[in-house]
């Protein structure tokens, strides 16, 4: 990993002729080589590159998520099975969009439909400005799904 | 019963913390449909508020899940992609006599 900072030197050049004051900044170049500065440390302080895509994985989950679940029936030891795999295979469909920076984490539910009450809920503490979260539900008959992706820019 | 995957710093007083602020929101009470809402709020909000005060540079996800028991069967599953050393989650199962609860806490570093 590469750290590279670039140095301004800005020089202001004040005063000038009696009764007239001039401020001029005025650009000039690092007296040393750029190259030199390079290390293997990095630290963006900026905004990422590119922003999460929470369209794409909104139908990456939608897809994984219906393609995988549509007709099939509620089974204790499948569910528990299928959880696992959705969150194995949503994880590696993320990678391939190769989100630099980002930090992402997976949750996905399982449950039996059967007339019982749930709720859930979560709340993060993080940056507004940058980290985001994509959710999506599916029902059938027998069973339902919820699954979350939350991205997690690293600062 | 409680479950760490860890390289953070959160690790086991987590734990502790998230029990006690579920024990503090449910517990005593029966499953209501009207009230749930208002549990699982307070629920990630205290146990939010009791990770800040332990003043780590860590962004948190909370998530909290209540489930009436009816005998319906529920599954759970996480998967992340991190820094193993640095980032870690911990999740606590409770429940009473009409409930379950599930609390799952997510710490990622910052820097």
């Amino acid at each position: 990993m590469f750290r590279i900072i670039t140095v301004h030197f800005w020089v202001l050049q004040g005063g000038g002729r009696g009764g007239e004051k001039k401020n001029k900044a005025n650009y000039s170049p690092p007296s040393f080589p750029l190259h030199s500065l390079k290390s293997d440390l990095t630290l963006r302080l900026t905004r990422p590159n590119k922003p999460f895509p929470i369209t794409t994985i909104s139908h990456i989950l939608k897809e994984e998520i219906t393609h995988r679940l549509r007709d099939v029936r509620y089974d204790p030891v499948r569910s528990r099975e299928m959880t696992l795999t959705l969150c194995e295979v949503i994880r590696t469909r993320m990678k391939e969009f190769m989100i630099s920076r980002y930090k992402t984490v997976i949750l996905v539910h399982i449950g039996q439909l059967n007339g019982q009450g749930l709720q859930i809920s979560s709340r993060c503490l993080w940056d507004p400005n940058f980290d985001t979260f994509v959710s999506h539900s599916f029902k059938n008959t027998s069973l339902f799904c919820s699954a979350t992706v939350y991205g997690i820019y690293f600062e | 019963m409680e479950e760490y995957q860890n390289g953070s710093e959160v690790g086991v007083g987590a734990g502790s913390l998230l029990w006690f602020g579920i024990e503090s929101v449910l517990g005593g009470d029966d499953y209501s449909q009207t009230h749930v809402n208002k549990w699982t709020a307070a629920i990630v909000e205290r146990c939010l508020t009791q990770l800040v005060k332990i003043n780590k540079p860590y962004k948190y996800i909370v998530t909290c899940s209540v489930m009436q028991k009816t005998g319906a069967g529920l599954h759970t599953a996480n998967s992340c992609y991190w820094d193993t050393s640095m980032d870690g989650s911990c999740t606590v199962r409770w429940e009473n006599r009409t409930m379950y609860c599930v609390v799952s806490v997510f710490a990622v570093c910052i820097a």
